[in-house]
């Protein structure tokens, strides 16, 4: 049989420079067409930072960048998942829950003696088990995945509930609070651990996007559910894979916040529901799936923390900060992020 | 026969006038500059190739569609039908080649369909009985019960009721699509003798036929079209068969089909690829045994509906044999997961629900099946993935401004060998496709063509299921055909024309004794 071998994409010859025979004008302009794409979102993120200076007395200098570098940090981690999902054609409701979990956990098992690395291993393993349970329910079950991570995150944050009584005692190490610390360093590095964890995150996420098959198939399964399972996509491990990394970076993102506040709070996801959703879309990933990638969340990221910025700073309370920051993302997405309209589409 | 040319005078009085007709479908150019005179009382022929206009164009003159522009002149004043009442009330009449007929109605009911008015008034039920009849005589089948299901008629019945619906209204100008192609040589020669008459009524026949000695013994003028264009109106003694087959056809398609020939030559001796043992779609059908060799092109034919469609998915493992096996050398097809490990590769129907991501790239496109191979470590680089593109894109033709470019961003045609380029690039033994080339332009389908004769000339096995028989034609070592879920024939490359495959369609085949279904 291996005579009849096809050598369809190992022995045709190339060019010599390997390169296609097209117009560099053409490739270059398709080119600048996608970056402007891209570099919408950083643009505003920049401009946001100055009218932030401008208009809060006092705000320019280096603790307050450091504190918005950390909040961005930290949504950006949990923003990872949210955007896998959402270029899959899903979303992750239950990133707050395991958040919570996260947390709670953390502080319960280091102050119960548990070894902290120890602690942290169970808790990302159960956060994984909740992902792939999300994501097997989701595509193997055929059930919408809004309800599917929704009734997740109401079953983990019920048993964290019944299980503390809303009462955690516990503590977490030092250098888990100095990581979350505007004054805290990483090493040689003047940031705090948080910052850097989020830079290595984000490389790694481009990188799983763009150099890897899961990358590609996640875009394909987005894209086109009906043909990537024709072309041979394999959509459970897909979805399973995404939904555990959203789980997992949910997971960490929770145990980092316990050194942000000190106590354990099942509700300290409560927020991120709508700003992990908020920073996917500002920053131009569409919801219908398949387009967008986690270079976009990023800037996605500074443009939600600095408008929360901006409300403190103007001196709202924190309803007038949710009502704000609300209308603002509306506005924002709907000034540029909006979905092509069906009749562009077909 | 008796026939008497109706004395038509070339000189100003026209019944039909077209002129510089154009219509695109997309990309496609179906119709590019189309002129046709038609006079009263003539019998008019209009012939060319599949895909060259004429259903167009007689969908334009009926009402269906209309055009982008030119100008039709009807009775010497300009017109435009905007929906077929409009042409049907100006005397058009029109039979359409796939003969709109309700089976669970009756032949009478079918006639006077459409003829209504909102609310039947059942007091003209007599005389509509009456102008049923006479139509039916005027073919020649006043012997047809017209209280009977039409479901029950023969096929060549069933579309000269077609024929006669359209002759109820008052018509000028009777526009045949391809309508004879069902009939038996009584039935057609019954049809003539009537077409001939209203010609000495003073009235106009246009009809459009691949059987050239219809053409040349019954029209008076022919008029061929080629890739949308009008090459020339010929009259009758001008119009020798070889003369039109000469204009219709051009240098392009004369080289695909060499390039075929010389793949086939090659292609006698292959290994078995995939075996079909006992395979039936249903219990009670004649089971199918049948072996696709490395190099064979090997199609698949079938009216809408027949199982042609389950055959494919079955080879494809995307649906599970109902009765017998399919099996590639390492054994039966069960699932997709079987499928891919004996290396076959599916190409679904419709390209853009099943076929590309719109909003990925070329090489997306390209590379997302072979990926896997691609891979080390579940890593593979962008640049890699962008050669194997360029690469796979060139062998299949595609046409790109760059592999970085959107999918959307390629004509129909290109996204459809690109398309062909993902299967490729999965390194396959067989390809499994389901009408790769509907709605394909012609540019692209010549390239297409000459990419599937290459691959099979390189020993690739291919199962191309197509709802153009001249495709089948050209491309095909055997066909597969289907009839009511069952294999009605497997006709060789000797036997094989469109009226061999028409009438297997039909279930009219009639095997030559001696035909080794294995040959």
């Amino acid at each position: 049989m291996e005579t009849s071998r096809i050598e369809s994409t190992g022995g045709v010859c190339l060019n010599p420079n390997g390169a296609t025979e097209v117009g560099d004008d053409v490739k270059g302009r398709k080119a600048i067409g996608r970056w402007i794409g891209v570099a919408i979102p950083f643009l505003i993120a920049v401009a946001l930072f100055f009218v932030i200076n401008v208009i809060i007395p006092g705000y320019a200098n280096l603790n307050s960048f450091l504190s918005l570098l950390l909040l961005a940090s930290l949504l950006g981690l949990a923003s990872v998942g949210q955007t896998l999902t959402i270029i899959i054609g899903g979303f992750d409701m239950s990133i707050p829950a395991v958040m919570g979990l996260a947390n709670v956990l953390v502080s319960l098992l280091y102050g119960a003696g548990v070894p902290i690395w120890v602690a942290v291993g169970l808790i990302i393993m159960l956060s994984m088990a909740i992902g792939l349970m999300n994501g097997f329910a989701s595509r193997y079950l055929q059930l919408n995945p809004l309800v599917v991570t929704l009734a997740m995150g109401s079953i983990v944050l019920g048993t964290v509930w019944a299980g503390t009584h809303g009462e955690v005692s516990g503590s977490v190490p030092d250098w888990l609070v100095a990581s979350v610390s505007v004054i805290g360093s990483t090493g040689p590095i003047p940031l705090p651990g948080v910052v850097v964890v989020w830079a290595v995150v984000s490389v790694l996420a481009l990188l799983l996007e763009n150099y890897t098959v899961l990358g590609r198939w996640i875009f394909a399964a987005g894209a086109n559910p009906r043909a990537a399972e024709i072309a041979g996509v394999p959509m459970l491990f897909v979805w399973m894979s995404v939904y555990a990394i959203s789980a997992v970076m949910a997971a960490i993102t929770g145990i980092l916040l316990a050194g942000f506040s000190g106590a354990a709070d099942p509700t300290v996801g409560a927020s991120y529901l709508f700003m992990t959703v908020a920073a996917v879309v500002v920053g131009g990933t569409a919801l219908t799936g398949g387009q967008g990638g986690y270079a976009r969340t990023i800037a996605g990221c500074f443009v939600v923390t600095e408008l929360s910025i901006l409300l403190v700073g103007v001196g709202l309370d924190q309803p007038g900060q949710q009502i704000c920051l609300g209308i603002l993302i509306v506005v924002l997405v709907a000034l540029y992020g909006r979905d092509r309209p069906l009749s562009m589409r077909l | 026969m008796n026939t008497t040319i109706a004395p038509h005078s070339l000189s100003n009085a026209a019944l039909l006038e077209v002129r510089d007709l154009r219509r695109s479908f997309g990309e496609t150019r179906a119709l590019d500059s189309c002129t046709l005179m038609l006079q009263p009382g003539e019998i008019h022929a209009l012939v060319g190739e599949n895909g060259s206009g004429k259903s167009t164009l007689i969908k334009i003159l009926s009402g269906i569609i209309c055009s982008d522009s030119g100008d039709v002149a009807w009775k010497g004043a300009s017109a435009r039908f905007a929906k077929p009442r409009d042409a049907q009330r100006a005397g058009i009449a029109t039979v359409f080649q796939e003969t709109l007929v309700l089976p669970d109605l009756s032949v009478h009911d079918n006639i006077v369909l459409g003829l209504d008015d909102v609310v039947r008034r059942r007091s003209g039920q007599l005389r509509e009985a009456q102008l049923v009849r006479e139509a039916l005589a005027v073919l020649g089948v006043a012997t047809l019960d017209i209280e009977q299901d039409a479901g029950s008629l023969s096929l060549a019945n069933r579309q000269l009721v077609g024929i006669a619906r359209s002759l109820l209204r008052p018509w000028r100008l009777l526009i045949l699509d391809e309508s004879t192609s069902a009939l038996d040589v009584d039935d057609r020669d019954r049809l003539f003798a009537a077409l001939r008459r209203f010609r000495s009524d003073g009235r106009t026949v246009l009809f459009v036929s691949h059987r050239m000695d219809e053409v040349t013994s019954l029209a008076d003028r022919t008029t061929v079209l080629r890739s949308g264009r009008t090459v020339g109106t010929f009259a009758g003694d001008e119009a020798t068969t070889e003369r039109l087959l000469e204009v219709m056809s051009s240098r392009e398609g004369a080289r695909a089909a060499e390039g075929h020939a010389a793949a086939h030559s090659r292609a006698a001796n292959g290994p078995t690829v995939l075996t079909w043992s006992e395979f039936a779609l249903k219990t009670g059908r004649a089971p199918l045994s049948l072996e696709l060799r490395a190099g064979e092109i090997l199609g698949v034919a079938g009216l809408e509906g027949h199982g042609q469609v389950a055959f494919l998915e079955c080879a494809a493992g995307r649906r599970a044999s109902p009765c017998g096996t399919v099996a590639a050398e390492r054994g039966a097809i069960h699932s997709p997961r079987d499928a891919a490990r004996a290396r076959i590769a599916f190409l679904p129907r419709d390209r853009k629900t099943e076929g590309i991501f719109a909003p990925l790239t070329v090489t997306d496109n390209i590379t997302v099946s072979g990926l896997r191979r691609l891979a080390r470590w579940g890593l593979v680089s962008r640049q890699q993935r962008r050669r194997v593109a360029v690469e796979v894109g060139r062998n299949t033709k595609v046409k790109m401004a760059s592999p970085d470019s959107p999918i959307s961003s390629l004509s129909g045609g290109n996204q459809q060998k690109a398309l062909l380029g993902r299967l490729i690039a999965t390194d396959p033994q067989a390809l499994v496709l389901n009408d790769p080339l509907r709605g394909v332009d012609l540019g692209a389908k010549r390239d297409c063509y000459e990419v599937l004769a290459d691959l099979a000339g390189k020993g690739m096995a291919i199962l191309l299921l197509s709802t153009e028989l001249a495709e089948l034609c050209q491309l095909c070592d055997r066909v597969v055909v289907f009839h009511n879920q069952g294999v009605e024939a497997v006709i060789g490359r000797a036997e094989l024309s469109e009226q061999a495959l028409i009438a297997a369609m039909f279930g009219k085949y009639h095997k030559a004794p001696d035909v080794d279904v294995n040959a």
